[in-house]
């Protein structure tokens, strides 16, 4: 995959979100991202979030499936995976709650999902710090222990989603299916 | 702030039914035609709606229409906020007809012009509160619940009533979802003495004009003192019933919606505050956070009705 195309996908979603963003703040079409623009950015980049993460995931199947060896743009997906999350939080802090902390810290300690959810960023944190060369390098063998904490996080993010269900369940079944599936690729099939 | 202009009607105004029927005919016909829509069969060409105006709500700033009709929970026509109007042609509301049943003195089917002729509209400002958290200023146009059920006679037996949507899969989407775990229908219900509140209004229209199909044509249940979700939509049966009704969020989620489901700052959805709402629409950096009130503001109205009842047990 040319690094062209990878930056263009990691950019897609902030492309998409600077032309709504053009769309309501210039062009005056006010309803462009629904009548609750802050509710619609949490679920976009919540939901991109949820895919550069699943696209990490897809690296080593798709090798060891003898497909492409696509191990180099790892870091940058991870990175942009953290990045979105991130922006996720920031809408929601932001967009719906006012930026009102007594409401963040209820939310911590009276909402599961959104519990699970903190931790899942909580979790990518140090990944997203250590994702240099030069951590690498001074961490050796550790490095590669730090990282497996990307499984731990994939779990909280099925729960946040499936604790978020009230009738329509797709999105947690899609994603939930999809990591079962690149998990099963990973450690099951016949290594490369 | 909009007023619409009113009329109030006379002895005089009411047109003959043989002329009304023709009319009808000839409107369904040529208009349906002309624009390949199904339209309820009492809608007039322009579906510009007659009524006059109540003290509801005067002092609460609208929310503009497009925001009212493009953004709206029908899980029937899709579970997106804007769904409902994108797929609102799947609802179909020509012919419509409600069954009445269970104990009253004239039960059976009746086709929806026949059970509204009897009464003059009239427009209603009414705040809707989501469960969501997000409400609406709007201007309903339809009749009481109370004027309506009385013409059905509830008998003594009747201590709540039981609405019921339209059951349609092969034409709404929503209900061909197989990701969904709602048992369709859609039912919701009312004691008997919440139905026959002042409050409780039976909407047909909204901005002076019929009901769009994505706000719940032909008819809808407004009840603005409890969540959204009680303001039953698109209603095909009306039942009296001796015990309190089995309700679709309810069976859903038990401990997230309950029967009464009053708008009550004090007690918290298990996944969010109740204690404030953000009023529509909302700005990128203007979330327009708004107080909720006890009963939506409606304490002194409804909240007799509540007197003896915990209502943080039965929310």
């Amino acid at each position: 995959m040319p690094n062209v195309f990878l930056w263009f996908v990691i950019a897609l979603p902030a492309i998409l979100l600077g032309y709504g963003f053009f769309k309501i703040q210039i062009a005056g079409d006010l309803l462009y991202w629904t009548a609750e623009p802050g509710k619609y950015l949490v679920h976009f980049t919540g939901q991109w979030a949820i895919g550069f993460l699943l696209m990490t995931f897809a690296i080593t199947p798709m090798r060891k499936i003898g497909w492409v060896n696509w191990v180099v743009y790892r870091r940058r997906l991870g990175l942009a995976a953290f990045a979105y999350a991130v922006l996720h939080l920031a809408c929601y802090a932001v967009m719906m709650l006012g930026l009102d902390l007594n409401i963040l810290v209820d939310d911590f300690a009276k909402r599961p999902y959104i519990f699970a959810g903190m931790l899942a960023l909580a979790g990518m944190l140090p990944m997203a710090v250590t994702s240099t060369k030069g951590w690498q390098r001074r961490l050796k063998r550790k490095w590669k222990v730090l990282h497996k904490l990307m499984y731990v996080v994939v779990v909280l993010v099925v729960v946040h989603l499936w604790w978020q269900v009230r009738q329509d369940f797709a999105l947690a079944l899609m994603v939930t299916l999809t990591a079962l599936l690149l998990g099963l690729l990973r450690f099951k099939s016949k290594a490369a | 702030m909009l007023i619409k202009s009113s009329t109030l009607l006379t002895e005089a105004d009411v047109t003959p039914e043989a002329v009304y029927r023709q009319r009808r005919r000839f409107m369904q016909g040529a208009v349906g035609a002309a624009l390949g829509l199904s339209m309820p069969a009492w809608a007039t060409q322009s579906s510009a709606l007659t009524y006059t105006q109540t003290q509801y709500g005067q002092q609460d700033t609208l929310t503009p229409e497009d925001v009212v009709t493009s953004y709206n929970n029908f899980y029937e026509l899709g579970t997106g906020k804007n769904d409902p109007v994108k797929n609102a042609s799947e609802l179909k509301t020509a012919n419509w007809s409600i069954e009445v049943a269970g104990h009253a003195e004239k039960t059976g089917v009746f086709h929806l012009e026949d059970i509204l002729k009897q009464n003059p509209l009239e427009e209603r400002i009414y705040r809707l509160r989501c469960v969501e958290a997000w409400s609406m200023v709007i201007p309903w146009v339809g009749l009481s619940l109370a004027s309506m059920l009385k013409q059905f006679a509830p008998t003594s037996k009747a201590k709540y009533v039981k609405f019921t949507t339209l059951h349609d899969p092969k034409h709404l989407s929503g209900q061909r979802n197989a990701f969904s775990t709602i048992d369709w229908p859609y039912v919701e219900g009312l004691r008997m003495d919440e139905a026959m509140n002042e409050l409780s209004f039976m909407a047909t229209g909204l901005y002076g004009k019929a009901l769009p199909n994505q706000n719940g044509a032909p008819i809808r249940l407004v009840v603005p003192w409890k969540y959204g979700f009680k303001s039953i939509k698109s209603i095909v049966k009306i039942e009296f019933v001796e015990s309190e009704p089995e309700t679709t969020w309810n069976k859903l989620a038990p401990h997230e919606y309950g029967f009464y489901a009053n708008v009550n700052p004090t007690v918290d959805h298990p996944r969010w505050s109740q204690a404030s709402e953000r009023r529509l629409p909302t700005g990128l950096f203007n979330i327009r956070k708004v107080p909720t009130q006890m009963f939506n503001g409606y304490g002194e109205q409804v909240a007799y009705l509540y007197k003896h009842m915990d209502l943080a047990k039965y929310y």
